[in-house]
């Protein structure tokens, strides 16, 4: 065993220094205490780092680009807008990357979200609401389904989102009823699904449903 | 989740992932195969420890998974994280190096006494099937409930009117910290007679002895400036003492133990007057009123109707105002035991806990007193006061310390 002189202790394990004052230790080394760890370097952190640098010289680029160009219109800012969205669904996909039908749940909304936007910025010609909701909605409950047969996640894991997404899934009724839209077929496609879907969640799941409601919503 | 277990998942940072670890060191090399089947039936026993934490809408909650764990050689370092937000992971893990079994867990699971049975229950199916001895009825004597009991609610009483107290601002120890929030962890294993013997002359408890001796550390290397505020200990305190628990899950508060400094206070001065505090503030009456305040917390109509997101700010804030609060932490769990035919086998039981400030845990086997001491700073002049002034009391003192790898 080591022994440290100064500070009068027996140092076990293999260190050539003091721990508690860096003197160095007299006698025979013994077998470590401890795994030699070393640090990981953070790859993602930096690829994240390099995305989030190319992103603000192409919006800075665009932006020089545009004022040099005045004419052309205001195109730099459709391009700063995109980047935010991109970055709002990469953040949130990388936040719930281990929770697949949260995941699923998350970008639909935000697709749909991001589709209404920027129908409404470039003068509403109404193609988010005949085709981009009811698509992302009718995809992601699909995309759900196939994905939790293949990756065999438990029901009670995915059964709320499946019900969200049957529930928002109805959002196109509503815009079918009020005759907004002019392209009905994607809308109705959207609205059959999800409500055979939430039937048949109701029908066959209706208790873990209850319950993992009711666990999530204890206060 | 217990009212304790609230608040670890919301005030978790990279700083401080809040885990703490319990090994058991052998006199011999463990066998991972009969280690993986000792943790098998131990779970089998403690189910608390499948379970997993997940996010609800106003809390967090735990739910029973079908995760299988599996036995590891020590492959990170101490206390590093081991809940990821959003993923089903078990909340422990079990690991070994050489002649030592580790057990990692997660705050919000479990407290260390809790921690301590499932500890005990692997280590001793660890040796009667190594060993080929009979393994004798375990010593904890509580039903699935009662172990899965949250105690706080059990004991609260929502009539006690709640008296609270501003702690004051404690001094605070600075210093470079090490790198990639990394925590160093430096164990003195020692005979617990000796030390005890030395607290006894002073008419102290061994807690308090030793948290005066930690004080009076802090003291020789705090630059003075500092010194005119208090130098305050943060104690856990095990509540089963007080109210009759047998649960597994968190039931412990914690108190505050202040010190202020005097430069004419010597060892015995510092002793008499923590032991003092001590004494003050482990009265029955303070303590439940304590605990009571705690629960009424959560029992707010207000507190219930917030959603989690912005519970999870409002914890890590208050947790980072409480951290102003204490200059220290100090864990005494207590005396381990096993039943005697396993005591030829292990020669100690240690204890060390995640930190964002410097921490001291200490327990006890047979006549071996381990302390740890965790830290995220490169200074370790306060350890080296402390081991210096038990060494020079005529304690023998053995040290090990984790060792820092290299940056890849």
């Amino acid at each position: 065993m080591k022994r440290c002189v100064k500070c009068n202790v027996n140092v076990r394990g293999d260190q050539e220094k003091c721990p508690l004052c860096q003197a160095e230790l007299t006698g025979k080394a013994e077998a470590p205490l401890y795994p030699k760890i070393q640090t990981i370097y953070r790859q993602h952190a930096s690829l994240l780092r390099l995305v989030l640098l190319t992103s603000i010289s192409v919006c800075v680029l665009s932006a020089a680009i545009n004022l040099l160009l005045p004419g052309s219109g205001r195109w730099a800012l459709y391009v700063f807008v995109g980047m935010v969205c991109f970055w709002v669904c990469l953040l949130s996909g990388i936040r719930a990357q281990h929770n697949i039908p949260q995941n699923i749940t998350n970008q639909s909304l935000f697709i749909s979200a991001i589709g209404l936007l920027w129908d409404w910025l470039t003068g509403w010609h109404g193609w988010s609401i005949d085709y981009v909701v009811p698509i992302a909605f009718a995809a992601s409950m699909a995309i759900m389904a196939i994905m939790t047969r293949v990756r065999k996640i438990p029901v009670e894991d995915y059964i709320v989102c499946l019900a969200i997404d049957a529930v928002f899934g109805i959002i196109p009724l509503f815009f079918y009823l009020t005759n907004r839209l002019d392209q009905p077929i994607p809308s109705l496609i959207c609205i059959s699904l999800s409500a055979i879907s939430l039937a048949a969640i109701l029908i066959l799941h209706w208790k873990e449903i209850r319950h993992a409601l009711e666990r999530r919503i204890h206060i | 989740m217990d009212n304790a277990a609230k608040v670890f998942p919301s005030s978790r940072r990279k700083a401080d992932a809040q885990v703490f670890r319990i090994s058991c060191e052998l006199y011999e090399c463990i066998d991972p195969n009969v280690l993986q089947r000792a943790v098998d039936g131990a779970i089998g026993q403690f189910d608390l420890y499948r379970f997993v934490l997940k996010r609800g809408w106003f809390w967090y909650y735990l739910e029973d998974s079908h995760e299988v764990p599996r036995v590891r050689e020590e492959y990170k370092s101490p206390c590093a994280p081991l809940y990821t937000s959003g993923k089903n992971q078990l909340l422990f893990e079990v690991t070994y190096f050489d002649k030592r079994i580790n057990l990692e867990v997660f705050h919000a699971l479990s407290d260390g006494t809790g921690a301590v049975y499932f500890l005990k229950s692997i280590v001793a199916r660890y040796l009667s099937e190594k060993h080929g001895l009979k393994r004798p009825p375990d010593d904890i004597d509580a039903s699935r409930s009662q172990l899965h009991d949250d105690s706080f609610l059990h004991h609260y009483d929502d009539t006690v009117k709640v008296r609270r107290t501003i702690e004051p601002t404690a001094c605070r120890i600075r210093g470079r910290r090490l790198p990639d929030n990394r925590i160093e962890v430096i164990t003195g294993h020692m005979s617990a007679s000796a030390v005890l013997k030395q607290s006894h002359a002073v008419n102290a408890s061994l807690t308090s002895y030793l948290c005066a001796c930690f004080t009076m550390a802090v003291r020789e290397n705090m630059p003075v400036s500092e010194l005119r505020r208090p130098i305050v200990a943060c104690v856990p305190v095990n509540l089963r003492r007080f109210f009759a628990s047998g649960s597994m899950r968190n039931f412990f508060n914690t108190i505050y133990v202040p010190y202020q400094s005097s430069a004419e206070d010597d060892l015995t001065d510092v002793v008499r007057k923590i032991n003092e505090t001590f004494s003050e503030r482990l009265e029955p009456e303070r303590i439940r009123n304590n605990m009571n305040g705690y629960v009424a917390l959560e029992d707010n109509i207000f507190t219930k109707f917030v959603p989690l997101p912005v519970k999870d700010v409002v914890l890590r804030l208050a947790y980072q105002v409480t951290e102003k609060k204490q200059t220290y932490s100090l864990s005494n769990i207590g005396m381990i035991t096993v039943p005697p035919e396993f005591e030829p086998y292990i020669r100690a039981f240690d204890l060390c806990s995640s930190t964002n400030q410097l921490m001291l845990c200490m327990c006890s086997f047979g006549d071996t007193l381990s302390l740890s001491f965790t830290s995220p700073f490169i200074n370790k002049d306060i350890e080296r006061s402390f081991f210096r002034r038990l060494t020079s009391m005529g304690i023998d003192v053995e040290i090990n310390a984790g060792q820092t790898g290299g940056i890849d």
